[in-house]
C-alpha cells in the first residue's frame, strides 16, 4: 500500500487548494444538514402534538382547523359519541375550540404580526393532557386573559404581566404554558366566550377534540363518527391529524435532497479538477512508485483516498457548521398555521451527511484516480 | 566469478511513434554473472536505457528473451513482473526521483511497504542502509533539503533496502559534479564489493565506467565491444580519440 502519509503530506503542501476544495464539500454538507434539520424539527413538532387517545373533528371537507366552522347542534352530536371519557362532574371530556389567526398591527414597529388564538373551556386541559402551565396561572372563565405557548412568548418576547393586543382590546397575559414542543406552543389560549364575543363568532366552533380511554377506543370513535350520517365531519385521531400535517414536509425533504444534489455536482467538479491538477504535478511520483513495484490498483486506491480525505475534511467542517443550527428556534407555516419549531440535527441526519460526503468523494475522485492508475512509468520518466 | 544469472537472448526492441519505427535494440546477446559489476556505455540514443529497462523488467521486448535467476521475466504479465521487480531489482535514477513530500527515511522505507514486514523490521532495515550510505544524520530531511549527492545516496539506500540481487543505475552521476560523482561511484563500488551485488551501470562517463569490472559498449542498438576492466586505460584512449 502507498502510505497514507504520502497523501496527507501532499494535501498539507497545497493546503490552500485543499481547503478551497473542501469548502465546496462543507457548503453542500452544511446546507443538507440545515435543510434536513428543518424538516426534522417540524416533524418533531407534529409528532409531539398528537395524542393517540384524542380524536379531532372538523367540518367535513376542511382539512385544517382554520377553515372549519361547526354550529352548536353538530357539536352536541359529536360530544355524544360513545367511548368519550367523562370528567368528575359527569360531562364528556370534549373540548370545543375556536381557532383564529388574528393579524395585528404592532403600533411601535408598524409591522403586522399574526397571533393564533384558541378559545376554549376549562375542560381543554383535561383533553390536552400534555399542556402544563409553567409560569403564572391559567386564564379565568369570562375574563379577558390569555395564556401563551412558550413558542410565541419566546418569539415575540412577551412575559407574564404584559398586555397582548388582539382585536380592539388588550388582553392580560397571565401565564405561559409548555406542551412538549407541540404545535400548541405557538398559540395563545383564552376563554371561548371572550374570544367569540369579541370577534362576533358566538356559536361557531372550529373543532371538537374528544378524549377517549385508549388509542383503540379513539379508533372506534373515529369509525363511529365516519359512519354517522347525522354529523358531517372530518374525523381523525389527533396523531393521524398531525401526521398528515407532517406529510407536507415530505416535499420539503425531497426538495432538500434535490438542492443538495445540484450543489454536490459543483463540489464534485471542484474536487475532480483539483485532483487532476494534483496528479498532473505528481506523475513522476506515480512513475517511481510503479517502478518500485506498486500495482496500478494501489495507485488508484491511494489517489481515491486522497480525494476522500479532502471530502472528509469538508464534510466534517460542514457537519460542524450544520450542527451549530441544532436547537435554533423559528416559526414556519404549516397548513394554515404558523408553528414554532427547533432545528433538530440527529444521528440519522449526520449519517446521511456522512454518506453524502463519501459518495461525493468517490464520484469526484474516481476519474482522476483512474488517470493516475493509467500513468505509464517509462513515458512519465522520459 | 560465479555462474551467470542474467541471460539476454537475441533481444529486439522497436518503438513506434506514429508511422515512424525506431529500432532501439537490434539483436542483443548478453550475460551477467551473479555479483558482477558491468558498465554500459555508448552514445546518446544507442539503446542503453532501453536495454536496462528490459533487463529490469520495466518494459517488454519486441522479440527475444530476458532470463534472470531462472525466470523468464520478459514473458511475465505486468502485475507479476511488478512484484518480481520489487523483490529482485533496485533502481538508481539520474534525477534521484525521490518523493518530495516524504523524508529521507520514508523514501527509503517506501519499497518495503510492498512486503509483509513489521514496522520494527522495516525500521531496522531502513536504518541499516541509511547508515551504509552515511546518511544517519539526515533521516527526517526532505529531498528538497538535501544536496544532489545526498539525494542520490538516499536513492542508493532505497535501491538497497529490499536487498535485491540486481541493482540497475541509469546515469546515476549524470546530474552531479565530478567530486560528488566520485563519491557516488565510490559508494557503488563499496556496495558491490561488500554486499556482492550484481550491478548494471549505464553511463556516459568513461571514468564512471572504469569503476566496473567489465565494460560493455553499445552502438545503434547493438553491442559493439566488450572490454575487460584491466584495459581501462586503452579504452579511455580509444574513446577520447
Ligand atoms: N518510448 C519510446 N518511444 C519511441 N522511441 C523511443 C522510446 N524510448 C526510446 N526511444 C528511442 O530509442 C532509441 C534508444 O533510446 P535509449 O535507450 O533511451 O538510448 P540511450 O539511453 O542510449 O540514450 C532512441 O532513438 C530513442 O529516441
Ligand atoms: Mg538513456
Amino acid at each position: 500500500m502507498v502510505p497514507a502519509s504520502y497523501n496527507y503530506r501532499n494535501l498539507i503542501v497545497r493546503w490552500k487548494t485543499t481547503l478551497m476544495t473542501a469548502c465546496g464539500f462543507m457548503l453542500v454538507v452544511a446546507a443538507l444538514i440545515i435543510m434536513l434539520a428543518f424538516v426534522n424539527g417540524v416533524r418533531t413538532v407534529c409528532a409531539e402534538s398528537g395524542q393517540p387517545e384524542n380524536v379531532i373533528t372538523m367540518k367535513q371537507g376542511c382539512s385544517d382547523e382554520i377553515l372549519s366552522q361547526m354550529d352548536k347542534r353538530m357539536v352536541s352530536r359529536i360530544e355524544a359519541t360513545p367511548g368519550v371519557l367523562r370528567g368528575d362532574d359527569g360531562w364528556p371530556l370534549a373540548s370545543r375550540e375556536l381557532f383564529m389567526a388574528i393579524t395585528q398591527r404592532n403600533e411601535e414597529t408598524q409591522q403586522y404580526v399574526q397571533i393564533q388564538a384558541r378559545g376554549m373551556y376549562p375542560v381543554a386541559l383535561l383533553v390536552h393532557t400534555q399542556v402544563r402551565i409553567t409560569r403564572g396561572r391559567m386564564f379565568r372563565r369570562n375574563h379577558r386573559e390569555v395564556v401563551l405557548g412558550i413558542g410565541v412568548a419566546r418569539e415575540h418576547q412577551i412575559h407574564v404581566g404584559d398586555k397582548l393586543p388582539m382585536g380592539q382590546l388588550e388582553w392580560d397575559v397571565v401565564g405561559i404554558f409548555e406542551a412538549g414542543g407541540s404545535a400548541f406552543e405557538s398559540e395563545a389560549w383564552c376563554d371561548m366566550d371572550q374570544l367569540a364575543g369579541h370577534f362576533h363568532r358566538e356559536g361557531v366552533y372550529s373543532s371538537v377534540v374528544l378524549r377517549t380511554a385508549s388509542p383503540a377506543a379513539a379508533q372506534q370513535a373515529v369509525e363511529y363518527l365516519e359512519n354517522n350520517r347525522a354529523v358531517a365531519v372530518d374525523v381523525l385521531s389527533e396523531t393521524d391529524y398531525y401526521e398528515k400535517q407532517a406529510q407536507q414536509t415530505n416535499v420539503l425533504r425531497a426538495g432538500a435532497i434535490v438542492v443538495s444534489v445540484f450543489m454536490a455536482i459543483g463540489a464534485v467538479f471542484g474536487v475532480t479538477n483539483t485532483m487532476f491538477a494534483a496528479i498532473g504535478e505528481r506523475v513522476k511520483d506515480i512513475a517511481v512508485m510503479r517502478i518500485l513495484g506498486f500495482r496500478r490498483s494501489e495507485i488508484l486506491i491511494s489517489f481515491l483516498l486522497e480525494t476522500l480525505l479532502i471530502a472528509l475534511i469538508g464534510g466534517a467542517l460542514g457537519m460542524l457548521f450544520g450542527y451549530a443550527i441544532n436547537g435554533l428556534t423559528l416559526s414556519t407555516a404549516l397548513g394554515g398555521k404558523s408553528v414554532a419549531f427547533a432545528f433538530k440535527v440527529d444521528a440519522p441526519i449526520l449519517a446521511i451527511a456522512g454518506v453524502f460526503t463519501l459518495v461525493m468523494g468517490v464520484i469526484g475522485g474516481l476519474l482522476p484516480a483512474m488517470s493516475a492508475m493509467r500513468v505509464e512509468p517509462l513515458e512519465a520518466m522520459r | 566469478m560465479s555462474e551467470p544469472i542474467i541471460f539476454v537472448d537475441d533481444l529486439h526492441k522497436v518503438y513506434r511513434t506514429g508511422s515512424v519505427l525506431v529500432r532501439a535494440l537490434r539483436g542483443i546477446d548478453f550475460e551477467m554473472a551473479a555479483g558482477e559489476f558491468v558498465s554500459l556505455m555508448g552514445p546518446s540514443g544507442s539503446g542503453k536505457s532501453t536495454l536496462l529497462n528490459l533487463i529490469a523488467g520495466l518494459d517488454k521486448p519486441t522479440s527475444g528473451r530476458v532470463t534472470i535467476g531462472g525466470q523468464v521475466i520478459s514473458d511475465m504479465d505486468e502485475a507479476t513482473v511488478a512484484r518480481w521487480r520489487s523483490a529482485h531489482v533496485g533502481f538508481v535514477f539520474q534525477f534521484y526521483h525521490l518523493i518530495p513530500v516524504l523524508t529521507a527515511y520514508e523514501n527509503v522505507e517506501l519499497p518495503l511497504l510492498l512486503f509483509n514486514m513489521s514496522a520494527a523490521q522495516r525500521r531496522q532495515q531502513v536504518l541499516t542502509v541509511l547508515e551504509l550510505v552515511s546518511l544517519s544524520h539526515r533521516l527526517t530531511h526532505r529531498p528538497g533539503q538535501l544536496s544532489g549527492g545526498e539525494q542520490q545516496r538516499v536513492g542508493i539506500a532505497r535501491a538497497l533496502v529490499t536487498d535485491p540481487m540486481l541493482i540497475v543505475a541509469d546515469e546515476p552521476t549524470g546530474d552531479l559534479d565530478t567530486h560528488t560523482s566520485d563519491e557516488i561511484l565510490d559508494l557503488m563500488q563499496a556496495v558491490h564489493e561488500s554486499l556482492e551485488k550484481t550491478i548494471l551501470l549505464v553511463t556516459h562517463d568513461p571514468r564512471a565506467a572504469g569503476r566496473a569490472q567489465r565494460r560493455v559498449q553499445m552502438d545503434s542498438g547493438r553491442l559493439s565491444v566488450e572490454t575487460e576492466a584491466l584495459q581501462i586505460d586503452n579504452c579511455k584512449l580509444q574513446i577520447e580519440n
